[in-house]
């Protein structure tokens, strides 16, 4: 019993730290190239060009002020954002999602 | 064996009972009670289209009567400040600073930042129904005022500017209207955060990541800690916001604050002292650098913390370049930050800084339009500080240095209003031309001008008080006590560990080998006295 409970502990310490391991902030800043809102309205799939790469990067939105603004066109195609965004498992869950324009 | 189980069990079924416990009551305020004490989305005044921020505000007014004669008498409504010390006349109407200058003849942009509708150089200031309420007291985040319109929301869909086929979106009203409730960080930070044309641009110690920060980057504002907003500390009285970097307290030298304590009365609550009192530290050995050092400058090692860089350097004399299609050039560092652009020069972007540290009393000195500079004197301080070790008002402050190269008037060796913004011929962004743009500003601004443009070097000073670091993370003695250390450049008084007074260091060395000597020789004499006996 002793040791199922040491190989349980094990395991969850591996795990945790596996995806901590795996969970990295990514930060790019690209042109809105597509926004698909969800039909709920609760989540949104942006497309950003990197300006770095050229390549289209496709974010998971999920926040409340971001979809927000892509409801009501603050957001639009076009806009270049500056974001933020955890790539685990490929889901490119947005952390941060703001224009980079000033005045 | 069983029992481990069952305890296993126990700890777990009561950190998923506590959870739960602790989300409820974070989304329902305190089970079920509503925080405010008004719906305004029940008042009747509310529920209609609103065509302008005018009309809102005058439905705001029909309950809180006195609310805009309020407003009236605030700095951030009336854009001037007469400073307590010097008189001078301050406020982003008079002051010309070394960013984008000026806001005089730019108000159509820079009156997004303005609590009030339709700013401009002949603006009414007695006006109520020009005041906008939804600025401070927007809960949505929906509420914006877009540049170019003079600090007006955009009610319809409007293109602008004409022609360009750009549409900026009408926002409506209404909704933002029926939530209206206490300030937010948010509606702050719309301004602060983005002071001088770009999110931590300015302060240095105030951009967006102060929005969501954790513990490391703001020990008081971090969500997962005390949570405050802007308002915790900047408390209102009247609307008045207490705490302005144009006059702001040099050194507190009061106890805690107490409620009721008349002592207390035009105090300013803006202060850590405020709520820190003068002896905050376990240690008493710290306590005694109260009198000396600004709790700022131990607790706030280094400003731009939250990922987000703030200007540190900006030339205008390079401004003017274009692409080959003849565009305003745009160059870009890695991070995607500009580093030139046409319209604007040079620009030099820091984060993580360590910042400069000087005596500072309140006394904000500026250079303002009507007075006079010389090439020679470079650089020219748009604004300094007074301060030092012997006047008793002052304490050790941390500061962002920040330094540019601006236009002025060489003939009449003054400071100059630059029209910068808008789509007339005149205005720098849309002509690049130097002399016609600040032409422009001056006439508008009722200034003589030459006609003659050059560039001056130009120093700013802008105390860092915000992104305060949790105590684990504040300096170590070493990092002002040491030879080379944050505060070599600090006169005035002695710091152990960085000054070395030769009289004084040999008379304690002479004490150290005098006792030396005294004590080996009692030794010596023991052991002789005792083998004699």
């Amino acid at each position: 019993m002793r040791s199922l409970l040491l190989n349980a502990l094990c395991a969850t310490v591996f795990a945790f730290s596996a995806t901590t391991a795996l969970a990295a902030d990514v930060k790019m800043v690209g042109v809105v190239e597509k926004i698909q809102l969800a039909p709920d309205g609760k989540s949104a799939k942006a497309t950003l060009k990197d300006n770095k790469s050229g390549n289209s990067v496709v974010l998971s939105i999920g926040d409340d002020e971001t979809l927000d603004k892509f409801k009501d066109k603050r957001i639009q195609v076009g806009d270049e954002i500056r974001a933020r965004f955890d790539d685990a498992g490929g889901n490119n869950q947005s952390k941060s999602f703001r224009k980079t324009a000033g005045c | 064996m069983k029992r481990i189980w069952q305890r296993v069990l126990f700890a777990v079924a009561s950190c998923i009972v506590g959870i739960a416990v602790a989300v409820a009551a974070e989304s329902s305020g305190a089970v079920g009670v509503p925080k405010s004490t008004a719906d305004h989305s029940k008042f009747k005044e509310l529920q209609r289209e609103f065509a302008s921020g005018q009309e809102v505000t005058k439905a705001c007014l029909s309950c809180h009567t006195e609310a805009a004669k309020q407003i009236h008498q605030t700095q951030h409504w009336k854009w001037e400040v007469i400073n307590p010390q010097t008189q001078q006349k301050l406020g982003k109407r008079h002051v010309i600073n070394n960013y984008c200058t000026s806001a005089t003849s730019n108000f159509k942009a820079c009156a997004s930042c303005h609590i009030g509708y339709g700013m401009s150089e002949n603006f009414d200031f007695a006006s109520q129904e020009n005041v906008d309420c939804l600025a401070c007291h927007d809960t949505t985040g929906k509420y914006t005022k877009p540049s170019g319109f003079a600090g007006a929301p955009v009610t319809k869909d409007t293109e602008f500017p004409p022609g360009s086929g750009k549409i900026i979106k009408g926002t409506n009203l209404t909704p933002i209207a029926q939530a209206v409730g206490k300030t937010r960080r948010q509606n702050c930070g719309n301004c602060h955060f983005t002071g001088g044309g770009g999110d931590g641009v300015k302060h240095g110690d105030l951009d967006t990541s102060l929005e969501k920060p954790d513990r490391d980057l703001d020990v008081h504002m971090a969500k997962d800690g005390l949570n405050f907003s802007c308002a915790t500390c900047h408390k209102t009285d009247a609307h008045q916001v207490p705490g302005s970097r144009y006059a702001p307290t040099g050194k507190d030298g009061h106890a805690a604050l107490m409620p009721g304590n008349p002592d207390d009365k035009g105090r300013n609550v803006a202060t850590c002292q405020s709520c820190h009192g003068q002896a905050p530290h376990k240690q008493a050995k710290l306590n005694d650098h109260t009198d000396k050092v600004a709790c700022q400058t131990c607790h706030i090692p280094e400003f731009a913390r939250g990922d987000v860089p703030t200007k540190m350097r900006w030339d205008w004399s390079t401004a003017g370049k274009r692409d080959k299609n003849g565009k305003p050039l745009v160059v870009k560092d890695d991070d995607g930050y500009d580093t030139y652009l046409g319209i604007k020069g040079d620009f030099v972007w820091g984060t993580n800084v360590k910042p400069d540290y000087i005596w500072m009393n309140g006394v904000n000195k500026y250079t303002l339009a009507e007075d006079k500079i010389e090439k020679s004197a470079e650089p020219i301080y748009i604004n300094k500080y007074e301060g030092s070790a012997r006047d008793g008002k002052s304490l050790i402050w941390p500061i962002k240095t920040f330094t540019g190269k601006q236009p002025f008037d060489p003939v009449n060796k003054t400071l100059v209003v630059t029209h910068l913004a808008g789509a007339d011929d005149t205005a720098f962004w849309a002509n690049l031309d130097w002399e016609k743009a600040v032409a422009s500003g001056m006439k508008t601004a009722g200034r003589p001008f030459s006609g003659k443009v050059d560039f001056i070097e130009t120093v700013s000073q802008w105390p860092i008080t915000h992104m305060v670091a949790p105590k684990e993370k504040a300096l170590a003695c070493v990092e002002c006590h040491s030879r080379n250390g944050r505060l070599a450049a600090i006169d005035g008084v002695y710091i152990p560990g960085r000054d070395a007074k030769g009289m004084l260091d040999m008379l304690g060395w002479g004490v150290v080998l005098l006792a030396f000597v005294g004590s080996l020789g009692h030794g010596l004499m023991r052991i002789v006295s005792r083998r004699k006996n």
